[in-house]
């Protein structure tokens, strides 16, 4: 063979031919048809012995260059067919993925839980206690006179051939705790609770409610409205108004409601609020001497709080719903949008 | 109760806007519900809290805002004009139930000529939403709505005899009441007799025989304190309410009895133009109307978290005709006046202290003592459950936890373990819950009935039954699905149960009621069921109107979990070194369950055997009728050393020996 006139012509179309190739499997074709293991450079690099001994080092040195620009220029030519193929086969990155779907959650639980949460992270513990209650724990140690109406045959459910009845709200949770455990105290009481209503937009005859007792040497009615605050604040938002007026229950002395801002039209007044500009949130006070006195605690020593949620109000306020049976009808359409 | 803006101003000057004074009513705890423009003025709608049955009166909460406004506060007093035979010289009173009846007066109006109110009185009672019906009836309204006294006109002339008598009512004694209604009396009634036969059913209703008309001529008018306790069990004993009873079972003032039957005469004297007689009847057995009490000081501040002086504590009472004698810097004595019969304890003194003072000026602060309460501070150990089912697509619900008793014993439960409610609103609702799929099934159906396809529903809540005498109350998780997968409902079941890390054992079949006679299952740990699951029994789903559809779905009491979970769980190491897979296929009779396989291969496996997997069963004419091949993945491994293939393989040799002998298993060729 000619080794330096075919050398020549290697030089000359080799790199022409790489850079027009058509396609990857062209590419491949030409990579093997000149760089393969019996491809043309390596022929000529086995031929280098046919030439005279002093040539020999110039023609190695010039056919490695061309070895180098060769596979310089495949890997070029490989990346740019690669970017050509993109152009052609580019992914719709906007095409929908399977369905997607969330379970849904009943809203009072998860405002259950919001609210736990809350005074849980303001070091209240949680305490359980029976649906099924006696007459004692639910009205009397809880300071409910004899005759009072919630004690009625029209208010609260009794059960059959037995002495219980169901509880009207968790206040018998406090009872329990104080009577199985020395003070202080500083827990809330969630759970189900029963009033004998019929069902309408406003009412059911089981509803949930969270009940707390803070209960310490000297905890005071300042410390009341300061944690009553603080919640209002991480529930609602961190700028919200309230306002804690005179109420009365039987089991808490001074008694309280809270108020906050109409959370519709901030106070301004909308048929929302009953146009004077505050929602109700909750009932509390000072626990009454009586009920300590029910409970074999000294109220001498030990002072303290109780208040008392409807849970069920805190999600309609937090969600904007305005009938109650939504919650106990398990609409998934309603379930999923929490 | 209704009240007018312009009544008020009888009382106190006042020359704030309504909206300052339902402000200052609501900072006292008189909650406003509403005011409204009248022809007459504006008037409040106050909702009373029960305790505060005097400001269930004009004068009441003139008082109130009085004290609030600092200003002022003062009932126009007018003297009265008797004349003619003194009273005492016609007729006697005699109260034989003095525990019914501590205070009891009456007067006599003689000649009057009952006849229409002048326009004034009657505005103001419209305003006060009475309706006006004539002179003699008009000015009793008034004078309760002024001082919250109910007052009780009688027509004299019908009266038999002249001796009126408070009493205890016979057993059985018939009552004709003003409205025809006829009561049957009991001896815990109050009743009020003339001439031997009752005329009223005291602090109630007056009675037909003896009621005020437009030909009255002469009217025993009566002012008493009626016991509170005796009249609310008399509303309810008969169903009666009236504007009377529910001032009388909320407390009147016993001592301004006499003082509201004094102002009712001399209105009823001006407007009828009748005479008054000489002095009234009193009967009075209450010597104490009002508490005494001595307070210390620091008892009023230290639950409030205040810092009052006595004289200040002094200054919020005298102005609600508390009389308070500061004995010494620390100590307070205080009369209470006699319509509060709502005050009597010094922490009920303490109350009306943050009331007065506003609290709004009580500080809101955080308290500062750090309370330790882990007894009562536990993780929710079943959390996991409700986060699996969340993951397996099962939305949370909430059902009402009374049910049916129709479709309980329908399912087949069985009547002597259901509670009852004694007094239930309705009949769908006349037990408690006995299993939890009951709510979650019809709101399941519910659901499909309202077109989705998806339902899949959980519920976390309690299950009350009965067993003897006693009842049961315990939590449950129940979980339902429109799917007729046994698989798929089976598969949920153990991720829960795996989630829990219970030591479970699972029974075919349930044997429930509630779930398919063959597609079912019970859920053990250590040997108690705690749970069942499978497709639900056809007698469950016809319980549920409407039913299109079967449903899958399961239980568990997580009540019976608690002793068997535990939240202490320490770090286990795992193997450093490789793991060696073995497959192997048998033929078995189909009879042949793949659990009875699975525990056989599992007791030849020894320690080493960690894992079997079943990856293929088929039935085919090759292998045979009645024949099934069932494939398993093995998987070896020690924590010791990397295990040899002479060590798996003397395993794989007594493991298939083992499948041969027990079950007649061979080895079918691959």
């Amino acid at each position: 063979m000619n080794f330096k006139k075919e050398y020549e012509k290697l030089a000359s179309i080799a790199a022409d031919e790489i850079l027009s190739a058509k396609g990857r499997e062209k590419l491949e074709e030409i990579k093997i048809k000149f760089l393969g293991r019996k491809g043309q450079l390596s022929l000529l690099m086995k031929n280098l012995g046919s030439l005279e001994a002093e040539e020999r080092p110039i023609w190695g040195g010039k056919l490695n260059s061309l070895k180098k620009k060769l596979t310089q220029a495949l890997e070029e030519k490989v990346k740019e067919l690669l970017d050509e193929s993109k152009k052609y086969e580019a992914i719709d990155y906007t095409l929908p993925t399977g369905d997607i779907s969330l379970p849904g959650r009943n809203p009072v639980l998860s405002v259950l839980e919001d609210v736990s949460e809350i005074f849980t992270e303001m070091g209240f513990g949680i305490a359980y206690g029976p649906e099924i209650e006696t007459d004692y724990t639910n009205f009397t140690a809880l300071n409910f006179m004899d005759d009072h109406p919630a004690r009625d045959m029209h208010d609260t459910f009794y059960l059959r051939d037995s002495d219980m009845l169901l509880r009207t709200h968790t206040s018998p949770v406090q009872i329990r705790i104080m009577q199985n455990y020395p003070p202080p105290y500083k827990f809330i009481a969630p759970g189900k609770c029963y009033r004998r209503d019929t069902i309408d937009a406003s009412h059911l005859p089981v509803f949930h409610q969270v009940e707390g007792l803070m209960v310490d040497k000297d905890v005071n009615f300042s410390h009341l409205k300061g944690i009553l605050d603080e919640f209002a604040r991480r529930f609602f938002k961190e700028k919200i108004q309230t306002r804690f007026r005179p109420s009365f229950f039987p089991f808490t002395e001074p008694s309280a409601e809270m108020d906050i801002a109409c959370t519709i039209c901030e106070g301004k007044g909308c048929p929302s609020c009953g146009g004077n500009g505050w929602l109700e949130i909750l009932g509390a006070g000072m626990v009454d001497p009586e009920v300590f006195r029910h409970c074999g605690v000294d109220s001498n020593i030990w002072q303290g709080f109780a208040f008392g949620m409807g849970v069920e109000r805190m999600a309609m306020i937090k969600y904007g719903i305005d009938d109650l049976r939504l919650f106990f009808q398990n609409d998934l359409r309603f379930l999923e949008q929490f | 109760m209704l009240l007018p803006l312009e009544w008020l101003k009888d009382y106190l000057d006042i020359d704030e806007s309504a909206e300052k004074i339902a402000d200052l009513l609501v900072s006292i705890g008189m909650e406003v519900e509403s005011f409204k423009d009248t022809p007459t003025g504006k008037v409040f709608e106050i909702e009373l809290t029960p305790n505060r049955g005097d400001c269930a009166s004009v004068v009441g909460l003139a008082r109130e805002l009085a004290a609030a406004l600092g200003k002022p506060f003062s009932i126009p007093e007018r003297e009265i004009f008797e004349e003619g035979e003194p009273l005492s010289s016609i007729y006697n009173v005699s109260v034989d139930e003095p525990l019914f009846a501590p205070v009891y007066h009456l007067r006599l109006i003689r000649g009057v000529e009952v006849g229409e109110s002048p326009d004034w009185l009657k505005e103001r009672l419209l305003a006060a939403g009475q309706r006006p019906l004539n002179s003699v009836v008009d000015a009793t309204n008034y004078l309760m709505l002024e001082l919250n006294q109910p007052l009780h006109a009688f027509d004299a002339d019908k009266i038999q005899g002249k001796t009126i008598i408070v009493r205890r009512g016979g057993e059985g004694e018939e009552f004709l009441a003003l409205d025809g209604e006829k009561i049957l009396l009991t001896p815990e009634d109050t009743v009020i007799s003339g001439g031997g036969r009752p005329i009223a059913l005291g602090g109630v209703v007056g009675g037909e025989n003896s009621g005020v008309t437009d030909k009255t001529q002469n009217i025993l008018l009566e002012s008493a304190y009626f016991t509170p306790r005796v009249i609310s069990a008399t509303e309810r004993r008969h169903g009666i309410k009236t504007e009377a009873s529910y001032r009388f079972s909320r407390g009147t003032d016993p001592g301004g009895a006499l003082k509201a039957l004094d102002r009712a005469a001399l209105m009823i004297s001006e407007l009828t133009g009748g005479k008054i007689a000489q002095g009234a009847l009193s009967v009075d057995n209450m010597p104490l109307k009002g508490a005494k009490v001595e307070v210390k000081v620091p008892y009023i501040n230290k639950p409030l978290g205040t810092d009052l002086k006595s004289s200040h504590i002094k200054k919020l009472l005298v102005p609600l005709e508390f009389t308070v004698r500061e004995e010494d810097e620390e100590t307070l004595f205080i009369e209470i006046p006699s319509f509060r019969g709502d005050v009597r304890r010094p922490s009920d003194i303490a109350e009306e202290v943050a009331r007065t003072y506003g609290y709004d000026n009580i500080k809101s602060t955080l308290p500062t003592s750090s309370i330790t309460t882990e007894l009562l501070r536990q993780a929710d150990p079943f959390k996991k459950s409700e986060q699996v089912l969340a993951c397996s697509g099962y939305s949370q619900a909430v059902t009402l936890s009374l049910s049916s008793s129709k479709s309980a014993l329908d399912a087949g439960m069985n009547e002597r373990e259901l509670v009852f409610v004694d007094n239930p609103i309705n009949v769908n609702m006349d037990i408690l819950k006995p299993s939890i799929l009951f709510g979650l099934l019809e709101a399941a159906v519910y659901n499909v009935n309202q077109g989705r396809k998806d339902v899949s529903l959980f519920e976390r809540g309690p299950i009350f039954r009965k067993g003897g005498e006693n009842l049961y109350e315990r939590e449950a998780l129940g979980f339902l699905s429109a799917t007729e997968d046994f698989f798929e409902i089976k598969k949920t079941v153990l991720t829960i149960l795996e989630a829990l890390r219970l030591d479970f054992t699972i029974d075919y079949p349930s044997g429930s009621p509630l779930f398919d006679s063959e597609a079912s299952a019970l859920i053990k740990i250590s040997g108690g069921e705690i749970g069942a699951f499978g497709l639900l029994s056809e007698n469950l789903m016809k319980t549920v109107p409407n039913a299109k559809k079967s449903f899958s779905g399961g239980y568990i009491i997580l009540s019976e979990l608690l002793k068997e979970t535990n939240l202490d769980r320490k770090y286990v190491p795992w193997s450093p070194y490789p793991s060696v897979f073995r497959d192997i296929s048998i033929v078995v009779n189909t009879s042949l369950t793949h659990s009875a396989i699975y525990d056989n291969i599992f007791q030849s496996g020894g320690r080493i055997l960690k894992n079997i997997r079943l990856f293929d069963t088929f039935r085919n004419e090759r292998i045979g009728e009645g024949k099934k091949s069932m494939s398993y993945e093995l998987e070896f491994n020690s924590n010791d050393k990397t295990l040899t293939s002479e060590e798996v393989e003397v395993k794989m040799k007594i493991i298939l020996e083992n499948l041969e002998d027990s079950f007649d298993a061979t080895l079918r060729e691959l």
